[in-house]
């Protein structure tokens, strides 16, 4: 078994832009570096198999075929999930969206969806725009103690009965996750549980089918893969049921003046031409990503170092502080700005995030502005860790 | 750290034009990216600009621009004159041109796009008050 440090040393290898220039990437919760397996990849078919799919009969036009199947099976896999239950996405707010569309064409005034405190932006602002044109209510349950949807949740699913609940599966900020089992078997039986995975699925792989969810969204971009691509896994039954929110080629089975017959799954929920080599870059990430559960203890170990070095610092804050172990660690200092923070931090060739991070619910919970917020991958390191803590103690000097 | 230089950490550190005025013109911005809000108050005579003070949580930069506009505003208390100004360092910070002589110490925030709107929070604040106030139309009495 590898040491901590020669762990990381050869996820570090893998990452082209890390060797090029080296920097100390600490801003993984808002985009994941690639792997050169993915930018490979990505390379190869833009080289050699670029074509349009579900269109052409030429070679290049079987071979993008032939790459966009394969990499969808290759995340399925990944997830354990059925291909067709697979729908590639822009994104994780693309696929929000979708749902919150789709699902929210069914809900009505009396009807509730249940939200968290916590959730990105993404997770409440599209559930917003449907209940003020459909008149369903929302309900925001206040964040547990590791930053995650989780203990008020279950009193408000009992108290309210929502329709719909939608949750990130972790959270963006505390790094808290939710007990998606629990929330699964404290729902009615008709309430439908969507997950948002954008900050669970760079760290860990999901068995879908057995999570307890009846629809789960990522990002690629967050997880090793290139921008513009995501994923929105529905359990079959659950896809078939929703009604077409956005319409176009590919997505249909015929069209006239009159009308139109809707494509099998999981093209019906594709429609225009796919993000084909996005989707091969996903799948190499998701085949990169089979590897993680290995760089778990350390990624969490180089987290538990970072919160015991910050808990030193003067005025300095961990947010959720007695959270359990978790990539993401977020901090506030007294009367510091969390941009001025990041600001002397970048000076020092740090990467980290500061503001209100998509959460302002939350930050608005939490009464304060803003925080800085370190997330980690297992690519980074010891000498990572050092460089923030220096960093911060000379940004609490300069600027308090 | 060249942003943060003596001036701006000076100017950020001010609190005399800290504070409301419950008469008057005023506009609250956000900048989404950061959280910065600043809300701007101006009392408006005859098209000059007679108070002004701010309320602000927000980062050093966006601290110093406030308190710069309303150093200016007693110097040039003509609300078009300031609008103008407000606009021009808009336009330079966008087409990366030479600030106007009066904002210069925020020529390094130039070379950081993602720290404009830091600055230019207060100044919009401006803006959107001198175009919303029927003072736009006053020129200033001599």
């Amino acid at each position: 078994m590898m040491s901590a440090t020669a762990a990381s040393g050869h996820w570090r290898r893998q990452i082209p832009l890390l060797q090029r220039q080296p920097y100390h990437y600490l801003d993984n919760a808002a985009t994941a570096l690639m792997p050169a397996a993915v930018l490979d990849a990505v390379r190869d078919y833009d080289d050699r198999n670029r074509g349009n799919v579900g269109r052409g009969v030429h070679r290049f036009a079987e071979a993008a075929d032939t790459v966009y199947s394969d990499a969808r099976q290759t995340v399925a896999a990944a997830l354990r999930a059925a291909e067709q239950e697979i729908i590639f996405t822009a994104g994780c707010t693309a696929g929000l969206n979708l749902l919150a569309n789709a699902l929210g064409q069914s809900l009505q005034p009396g009807d509730k969806v249940l939200l968290s405190l916590a959730e990105h932006h993404s997770n409440i602002v599209p559930w917003q725009i449907m209940a003020q044109r459909r008149g369903f209510t929302l309900h925001f349950a206040a964040p547990d103690g590791s930053g995650a949807g989780g203990r008020q949740l279950l009193t408000m699913i009992e108290r309210y009965q929502p329709r719909v609940i939608s949750i990130a599966h972790t959270t963006n900020v505390g790094g808290g996750t939710v007990d998606l089992a629990l929330l699964a078997a404290a729902k009615p039986a008709k309430t439908l549980l969507v997950v948002d995975g954008a900050q669970y699925v760079p760290h860990h792989l999901p068995d879908l089918p057995a999570s307890g969810a009846d629809f789960y969204v990522f990002s690629g971009h967050k997880c090793y893969a290139p921008n513009g691509i995501g994923v929105l896994w529905g359990r079959r039954e659950q896809l078939e049921a929703l009604p077409p929110v956005i319409g176009g080629g590919g997505a249909i089975a015929h069209v006239s003046s009159d009308g139109y017959g809707p494509a099998a799954l999981p093209q019906r929920l594709e429609p225009g031409t796919p993000p084909v080599s996005p989707a091969v870059g996903l799948a190499a990430a998701m085949r990169w990503c089979g590897q993680l559960a290995a760089a778990e203890g350390a990624v969490l170990g180089l987290a538990q170092r970072l919160r015991e070095g910050l808990r030193q610092l003067p005025h300095t804050h961990l947010l959720f502080d007695n959270a359990p172990p978790s990539p993401i660690v977020s901090f506030i200092v007294d009367g510091v700005h969390a941009h001025d923070i990041c600001e002397v931090l970048a000076d020092h060739e740090i990467a980290v995030r500061g503001g209100h991070h998509c959460a302002e619910p939350l930050m608005v919970h939490l009464g304060i502005g803003g925080c800085v917020r370190v997330s980690l991958a297992p690519y980074n390191n010891d000498a990572d860790i050092d460089a923030v803590l220096l960093a911060s103690e000379k940004a609490v000097r300069l600027l308090r | 750290m060249k942003i943060y230089h003596d001036e701006i950490m000076r100017l950020a550190k001010c609190r005399d034009s800290s504070g409301r005025l419950d008469d008057g013109s005023h506009a609250c911005l956000q900048n989404p990216l950061c959280g910065d809000e600043c809300t701007l108050y101006v009392r408006l005579r005859d098209g000059l600009i007679t108070a002004a003070r701010h309320e602000t949580r927000g980062c050093i930069l966006c601290q110093a621009a406030v308190v710069r506009l309303i150093q200016l505003s007693r110097q040039t208390p003509s609300l078009a004159a300031m609008a103008e100004l407000a606009r021009a360092f808009d336009t330079a910070l966008r087409e990366g041109s030479a600030l106007p002589p009066m904002l210069e110490l925020f020529t390094p925030v130039a070379a950081r796009r993602s720290r404009h709107r830091c600055v230019l929070l207060p100044y919009q604040a401006l803006l959107q008050i001198a175009e919303s106030s029927a003072e736009r139309f006053l020129e200033p009495r001599a």
